[in-house]
């Protein structure tokens, strides 16, 4: 459905490499970081620390609880970094991780972390001013104002390219839900943004 | 003439993934993930710290034991009372006035004792003061550490223990005639 989201993030690492090049360096980087190694890891964070920051705002709606979550994820990498398969992506690995902080947060904030639509619109206007101007802005403060389960599924799949076995494995919730609750949320979208909501 | 409006799918795709934290979140991680400083001081000193707790506790035991007749005991000092130490504030010059006069009357009183057991105390004073040269060295390196710092006081406890008990057990007014 949407083009792009299922593209590992790659800036930050050796923005002049090629995509095998990048993940070459990538492995090593993360070999190094498994076997404790600081630096190595300051460059997994600087790699991925905008993709992470990204998903938690979208996900909380609140800046600094976004990146206390940004902080708390890489933190739990770091102490699961033994665990870390390294036949599997990393990138997919540390989203997980930082979505799970996300609900973790969620779960002791005891709901409180709920839609936001201004501070998060406020939050993101600097991000989407770079885009095309009035588009991303308003797209922004409609996924904000989505309800939260709609946003959860439509953030995890719709922006950062879970399927929706990962999605609701991720969220705790059925397949079939995290698909209904994807199509609600494309149709509050349309509505809002003004979009024929038939072809949804 | 305007343009179509964009599709969702097209709009959601141009949405940019990465946000940056506005505030650098590095330093915090770096902080949380750094493991817990390692004691730079050796084990030795650990361990002499732990033999000095041990001697100190063989002083006090030994001490309990009657090895000497209360006849030999006597001289200007063996009657005064002993100074009471406060640990608090260490570098006071009423703690470091209390301690010399502690240490005196220990020193006096040590003399009073059995040959073999005077040995045996001095080994265990020496080896308190050697903990304690170490603990001192190691804080050289490390002046801020609180384990170091309570190993210092702990092993100046034990001196001041072991003075305490030395004059205690050989005070002819408590009537303990012999060690």
């Amino acid at each position: 459905m949407v083009n792009g989201t299922n593209r590992a993030p790659r800036a930050g690492l050796l923005p002049l490499c090629d995509g095998a090049q990048q993940s070459e360096i990538e492995a090593r980087v993360l070999a190094q970081a498994c076997g404790g190694d600081h630096r190595a890891f300051e460059r997994l964070y600087r790699a991925h620390a905008g993709w992470v920051f990204g998903l938690c705002l979208r996900l909380t709606n609140q800046r600094e609880t976004a990146q206390d979550c940004t902080q708390e994820a890489f933190v739990a990498a770091w102490r699961a970094l033994s665990r870390f398969e390294q036949r599997s992506q990393f990138s997919s690995w540390l989203y997980r991780i930082a979505v799970n902080t996300v609900l973790a947060h969620r779960r002791r904030a005891g709901g409180l972390l709920l839609v936001s639509a201004e501070v998060h619109a406020d939050e993101l206007q600097g991000v989407a001013g770079q885009a095309d101007a009035a588009g991303p802005i308003d797209l922004e403060q409609a996924i904000a104002r989505l309800p939260q389960g709609a946003r959860d599924v439509l953030v995890l799949v719709g922006l950062y390219g879970y399927s929706h076995d990962e999605a609701s494995a991720a969220l705790g919730i059925a397949a079939g839900t995290s698909k209904a609750q994807l199509h609600r949320a494309r149709a509050l979208l349309a509505v809002q943004l003004g979009l024929n909501t038939e072809s949804i | 003439m305007s343009l179509p409006p964009k599709s969702l799918d097209e709009q959601l795709a141009a949405l940019p993934r990465m946000i940056e934290p506005p505030q650098e979140l590095w330093p915090q991680i770096e902080a949380a993930i750094r493991p817990a400083r390692r004691w730079r001081w050796p084990l030795a000193l650990a361990a002499s710290f732990a033999v000095a707790a041990v001697s100190a506790m063989v002083t006090w035991k030994l001490l309990r034991a009657p090895t000497l007749p209360a006849s030999a005991m006597n001289g200007a000092s063996l009657t005064q009372p002993l100074t009471a130490v406060n640990f608090a504030l260490p570098q006071q010059a009423a703690y470091l006035q209390a301690r010399a006069h502690l240490e005196q009357v220990f020193r006096e009183r040590l003399t009073l004792l059995h040959p073999d057991t005077r040995a045996r105390i001095e080994a265990n004073l020496q080896i308190i003061h050697d903990a304690d040269e170490n603990i001192r060295r190691a804080l050289q390196a490390d002046p801020a550490s609180p384990l170091l710092l309570q190993q210092l006081e702990s092993t100046q406890r034990q001196e001041i223990d072991l003075y305490t008990n030395v004059a205690r057990n050989t005070d002819p007014a408590i009537g303990r005639s012999s060690l």
